[in-house]
């Protein structure tokens, strides 16, 4: 089927963007245990660790934006959906999706725009461009937008809401 | 178009659409309403230009620090610890769920992470020794308010990068205030054992206690670590958050009890967390923009001042408007929306910022504990298994001791200007 074609290569972009802002939390870890070492011992502060990590972060921030919606980690509130049973939950479902790609295209439809305004705009030491630095951005975005157009096939099809418990911990099967 | 933006964010919340997205709908909404429909490219600009905040730096190193704590499996020493040092009192189980709490608020700086990491094992602890379910889990999401209160803490660092204020200053000021929950707490413990007859554990010896206090200090470090290196200048708030990654991460390697997956998976947790703590951030900077163009601080300043120019009426006003606000609306957004409308009128009141810093954190972190947004309620639902209506009921209680303190918090300040004075001198 091609919904779960499509499913299985948003699980190869989820993990891979996971891996992507892992990666970067580590480096940032590891580049300001340098600096701060470096400067306890030599005296000596490395004047690219701040510029990178500030970089860093933002990526890892971007590429983190899908996997929280992919792995369903952000907060909701179901006391109010709930009370309207299983056909409540199915029309917030579809509610969610609907505004979830909403809001997705319009930050793309301006997201060329965007870059545009940072082309030259160049990141001090880093000395990348700023437009680099958002691209992860709207990369998420596609892949929201890609994921709820997804769950509102699904749950056309009748397959069941992904579950997971509040807050941090993992995931837990539906049934 | 402020109404817009918050009525159009609580209807999104209770729809059930996740909090980063109801935060963009709400300002993409407000400002298409607004008459800025041709602007609409302000919005993911505003998200790239407010994620991109060396302030904000500190927040993944400290949520990463509590999730390796709880990865080295420091949640069940710090316990056993606890259970030595206080199990013997009055509802032993119960002080040494406050305790554990105490101490683990020294590494992490999120409620959330103190439900999830010592949550599961005190209520498991509790119910095996005759507690109630519901009174184990409503005790946890209580005691988990201490944890953004005594340093290091996610929530002062957003609302040091909000207020631009010393994170140095309300590290400090959150620590007699942290100790103050924990005692109420404790205080009310004890006032309860004496009505339910909760049981007491074995009485440890010194040599039992010495056995578990090397885990105890090796937890304790943390804050001190934390703190000493901010306050006495070593290091940034973020190097700091640094410095408690790696010490947890050294806990690991000497306890043996970190490895590859669980460090990975502590970090997928801290990114996670991160990413929607600062999406929120980042979809509220357009936000702020709006209330800035609509002059809403300004108004609000007026509105509130026309009402009342006493000082202590207005606090007693702010406090019940935050609990109010904190019923409704999750932590890191109503700092968000409320901080710029809020300091204009607390600055003109002359109240100190480190002093509002603390009650407002404060304040909405009770929130954790209440319907509809009660947050830590809804996790202890999947740690108990108990009704979200039965364990709200078994918290009503714990409210009163908790109150009782934001309004100490609120009315003296010295307990939360004398420490940071002391040790840092006055402002």
């Amino acid at each position: 089927m091609l919904i779960d074609r499509i499913d299985h290569l948003l699980g190869v972009c989820e993990r891979t963007f996971q891996a992507l802002a892992n990666s970067c939390l580590i480096i940032m870890l590891i580049g300001n245990m340098v600096q701060i070492s470096s400067r306890a011992i030599f005296d000596l502060g490395i004047s690219m660790v701040f510029p990178w990590t500030v970089f860093l972060f933002v990526w890892a921030i971007f590429f983190g934006f899908f996997v929280l919606y992919r792995q369903g980690g952000d907060i909701t509130v179901d006391f109010f959906v709930d009370r309207f049973g299983k056909m409540g939950r199915t029309v917030a479902r579809h509610f969610v999706n609907f505004i979830t790609v909403t809001l997705m295209m319009v930050m793309l439809w301006h997201g060329p725009q965007t870059l545009l305004q940072q082309v030259g705009d160049e990141l001090e030491i880093v000395e990348l461009d700023r437009w680099i630095q958002t691209l992860p951005l709207f990369l998420s975005c596609i892949l929201v937008t890609i994921n709820s157009i997804l769950d509102t096939a699904k749950a056309m099809r009748g397959d069941p809401e992904r579950v997971f418990i509040k807050g941090l911990e993992d995931e837990t099967s539906p049934s | 178009m402020a109404w817009i933006l918050f009525l159009g964010f609580m209807f999104l919340i209770i729809m059930r659409v996740p909090i980063v997205i109801a935060m963009g709908m709400a300002v993409l909404t407000a400002v298409f309403v607004g008459g800025f429909g041709d602007q609409l490219y302000i919005v993911p600009r505003m998200v790239a230009d407010g994620v991109e905040n060396p302030g904000l730096l500190a927040v993944p190193f400290f949520i990463l620090a509590g999730n390796l704590m709880n990865a080295v499996g420091m949640t069940d020493k710090i316990f056993n610890f606890a259970t030595k040092l206080v199990g013997h009192f009055r509802a032993g189980l119960a002080q040494v769920n406050v305790v554990s709490s105490m101490i683990f608020a020294g590494i992490s700086g999120s409620a959330v992470a103190d439900i999830a990491g010592l949550g599961t094992v005190e209520v498991k602890a509790m119910r095996d020794r005759g507690y109630p379910v519901e009174f184990a889990g409503a005790l946890t999401v209580a005691t988990a308010v201490i944890g953004p209160i005594i340093p290091p803490s996610i929530a002062l660092v957003i609302y040091g990068f909000l207020a631009n204020t010393s994170i140095g200053r309300l590290f400090l000021g959150g620590l007699v205030p942290g100790f103050l929950i924990g005692l109420s707490l404790m205080l009310f413990n004890r006032y309860l054992a004496t009505r339910h007859n909760f049981p007491r554990e074995p009485k440890a010896t010194f040599k039992e206690i010495r056995g578990h206090a090397v885990d105890g200090f090796a937890a304790l470090a943390a804050p001190g670590i934390i703190l000493g290196a901010i306050t006495f200048g070593f290091t940034t708030p973020t190097e700091a958050g640094v410095l408690a990654c790696c010490y947890s991460i050294l806990l690991g390697a000497f306890y043996k009890t970190l490895d590859q997956k669980r460090l990975w998976k502590a970090i997928t947790d801290s990114m996670r967390v991160t990413a929607m703590i600062m999406m929120i951030i980042g979809f509220s900077h357009g936000m702020g923009w709006l209330l800035a163009i609509e002059q809403i601080p300004q108004a609000m300043a007026e509105a509130v001042l026309s009402v009342t120019d006493n000082r202590n009426v207005f606090l007693a006003l702010l406090i019940v408007f935050l609990l109010a606000i904190g019923c409704v609306i999750e932590g890191v957004p109503a700092k968000l929306i409320l901080i710029p409308v809020l300091l204009p009128i607390t600055d003109h009141f002359g109240i100190d910022r480190v002093h509002f810093g603390l009650i407002i954190v404060y304040a909405l972190l009770l929130g954790l504990a209440t319907p509809p947004m009660g947050v830590g309620v809804y996790i202890m639902v999947g740690i108990t298994g108990k009704s979200f209506e039965s364990l709200t009921m078994a918290m009503l209680p714990f409210l009163v001791p908790l109150v009782i303190v934001l309004v100490m918090i609120t009315y003296i300040p010295a307990l939360t200007l004398w420490l940071p004075n002391l040790v840092m001198g006055p402002p």
